[in-house]
């Protein structure tokens, strides 16, 4: 994201409202450098 | 960082450092001319232009055309089988980029780009770059993919999220693997559905999927191929997209996406082709 090749939209109408400041957050930590996100290219199972 | 992380930036890694020490040993390809502008470009699909991760590639490519830097033609949905032949005639026919994907042919296609070492070659690849004109890209787009899955995981009432996938590819499953990460970060108690269709573009087979998700009880899609979103909107239910934004043709039904912007890998190639300094590199 912080070089452009990806972005988040969300639908402000329908979403949680908190939700979406804690995203549009963690979106800031991302870019910044502060928080990473995993690199998980295995494959992912159901959970239910 | 998983183990499948560590494995994955290894193997890029290291053709990375192979690539350099052959550049270093005056081994890589050498150095190719300077071309005017427009550069000739052909991009090979496997699908419809229409389906959202080689529509990315082909708005892309169509910008670039637009600006007058390249004349671009396209082939969509060239079955693997016969993936390898139209590489070759588009290198025949004078093309200076070559570019598509090749995640069902990656041994074929690398051995197309060594017979035409003069062209260069900017395949959607799960491995590393090839000398000589061999350079490879991806979608990551991980990161908007875990903060849609901040938003999945709240909205959820059933706490249990449906996610339809084409393949169980690393280009895939990093995507859900993010996804769901970020949806456990909101919401501890959320369970996943998983399903693989089997193809890129199907759907049909997509929506037949997501159906059987929301009757087990998902109220929230993660919709990594198309059909998935036209089931929510017919159920009732909300939807995560991937790629590219369709919020505006199912309004009230997408949450949120991850897009990904190819232009920065697309523009980076077409400027290397044409200062003569394209080389087989990882363009992200």
């Amino acid at each position: 994201m912080a070089y452009d090749g990806g972005s988040f939209v969300v639908d402000e109408a329908i979403a949680d409202k908190a939700t979406v400041e804690a995203a549009k957050a963690k979106e800031k930590e991302i870019k910044d450098g502060l928080f990473r996100v995993n690199v998980n290219d295995a494959e992912p199972k159901p959970t239910l | 960082m998983s183990r499948f992380a560590a494995s994955y930036f290894t193997r890029r890694a290291v053709l990375g450092l192979a690539a350099a020490a052959l550049a270093t040993l005056g081994l890589a390809a050498p150095a190719a001319a300077q071309k005017a502008k427009p550069i000739k470009v052909a991009a090979i699909y496997t699908v419809p232009v229409e389906q959202q991760w080689v529509g990315r590639i082909h708005q892309a490519l169509n910008a670039a055309k637009d600006r007058g830097d390249i004349e671009y033609v396209f082939s969509e949905n060239v079955a693997n089988t016969d993936y390898e032949r139209v590489m070759r005639e588009y290198a025949e026919a004078g093309n200076d980029l070559i570019i598509g994907e090749v995640f069902g042919v990656e041994r074929a296609a690398r051995k197309v780009a060594e017979a035409y070492p003069d062209k260069a070659f900017l395949m959607g690849s799960s491995f590393g770059p090839t000398q000589p004109n061999f350079s490879v890209f991806d979608n990551f787009i991980h990161e908007p993919s875990y903060l849609t899955g901040m938003i999945a995981g709240k909205a959820t009432t059933t706490n249990v999220i449906g996610m339809v996938g084409g393949y169980a590819i690393p280009e895939v499953n990093r995507l859900m693997s993010a996804f769901m990460e970020g949806a456990l970060s909101t919401n501890p108690d959320v369970k996943f559905l998983v399903s693989f269709i089997g193809s890129w573009y199907d759907p049909p087979k997509a929506k037949e999927a997501a159906f059987a998700m929301i009757d087990a009880k998902a109220d929230v899609l993660y919709a990594e191929r198309f059909g998935v979103s036209d089931a929510a909107k017919e159920r009732g239910v909300k939807a995560i997209g991937n790629v590219i934004d369709t919020a505006a043709d199912y309004p009230g039904t997408i949450l949120a996406s991850a897009l990904w912007h190819m232009e920065p890998t697309i523009d980076r190639a077409i400027a290397a082709v044409i200062a003569g300094t394209f080389e087989p590199a990882d363009y992200g």
